[in-house]
């Protein structure tokens, strides 16, 4: 693997940490679909430095208004369909939502309820 | 010397949250500047250059998290990165020769320098077997949070405990067949992705509240 490569993979680990990033719900997409890297490749037919780095971008915000542009903008840059994107962000992020994984927002929720007490 | 154009506009996507920032940034300069710390850094670039990467790494989210860090009337936007990423370099290899001093054993706790290698030898003792049993069962139970497979929570542990040979790892991964080279790689890159595991999780400061 080539140094450039290594690196990309490293930030993509950084970013898989946190839900900011489309490195973190491509990891639960993973998790939840029992695959990998390779077979996510093979899902938005790219190349694994377009996958990683892909990983760095922010995600889109699946319901505001401005998705399908973001989208459109990611899918252009990095060189993927935006169509395939959409299919496994849209997955990963119900994914996200149905196990809970995105739990900042339901801790700050029942933070405010107990303040509420 | 001040930023140039490009850097400016890419200092603005930084700054403005753009979705594609961090992706400009890594293929602007990632390569470069792993680069110029490794002609620096020769050493560390031959024995563990997963610590180029991590510093390149901290370097960059650092930035993308607070640009304001970034003044583009003082400094080129190249150079504050490098300046920033060989400073995150002295900082991993600080933290990582005081490690070393310690053998990255938990604070507080008796244990021997050769922790992990008495623990899996036969004790003579019951109580001290009934010990290093409880031991061993806690970091069990940690690292199965952080690691799914059982390979690598051994070699998670042995990490902990300060392991270095390659060999054995190699007997754990049951590449021993392989030629001393391959081994040294295969044991290399497993090491250094489960080592970013425990740092960024914070697995050892758990288990040491463990312990205590």
């Amino acid at each position: 693997m080539s140094s450039k490569l290594r690196l990309l993979e490293t930030a993509f680990e950084n970013a898989a940490c946190d839900s900011a990033f489309l490195a973190f719900f491509i990891t639960k997409y993973q998790e939840a679909e029992n695959t990998d890297a390779n077979g996510v490749t093979a899902i938005l037919n790219c190349e694994l430095d377009a996958y990683y780095r892909l990983g760095l971008c922010l995600a889109p915000d699946v319901s505001a208004s401005n998705y399908l542009s973001e989208l459109n903008k990611i899918s252009e840059y990095i060189g993927i369909s935006s169509l395939l994107l959409n299919q496994v962000l849209k997955r990963a992020v119900s994914i996200v939502r149905l196990s809970g994984a995105n739990t900042h927002s339901l801790l700050l929720a029942a933070r405010d309820k107990d303040k509420d007490k | 010397m001040k930023a140039s154009k490009a850097e400016i506009e890419i200092h603005f996507l930084v700054s403005s949250g753009d979705s594609l920032a961090l992706t400009k940034l890594y293929d602007e300069y990632g390569d470069r500047i792993v680069s110029l710390l490794g002609t620096r850094y020769p050493g560390v670039a031959r024995q563990d250059d997963a610590q180029l990467y991590d510093a390149v790494n901290q370097a960059f989210f650092g930035y993308h998290r607070n640009p304001g860090t970034f003044d583009p009337e003082k400094n080129t936007l190249q150079r504050f990165l490098e300046i920033a990423a060989e400073r995150d370099l002295k900082n991993i290899l600080e933290k990582e020769a005081r490690q070393g001093k310690k053998k990255n054993l938990p604070d507080d706790v008796e244990l021997e320098e050769k922790f992990w290698n008495s623990i899996v030898k036969e004790q003579v003792e019951p109580e001290s077997q009934m010990i290093a049993k409880e031991t061993i069962g806690l970091l069990d139970s940690e690292l199965a949070v952080h690691f799914e497979s059982a390979e690598d929570r051994i070699m998670a542990a042995m990490i902990i405990a300060g392991e270095r040979e390659t060999s054995a790892y190699a007997a754990v991964m049951q590449i021993n067949e392989l030629t001393k080279a391959e081994q040294m790689e295969h044991v290399k890159r497993a090491k250094d992705r489960i080592k970013r595991v425990l740092e960024r999780k914070d697995v050892e400061g758990k288990i040491k509240q463990l312990l205590k």
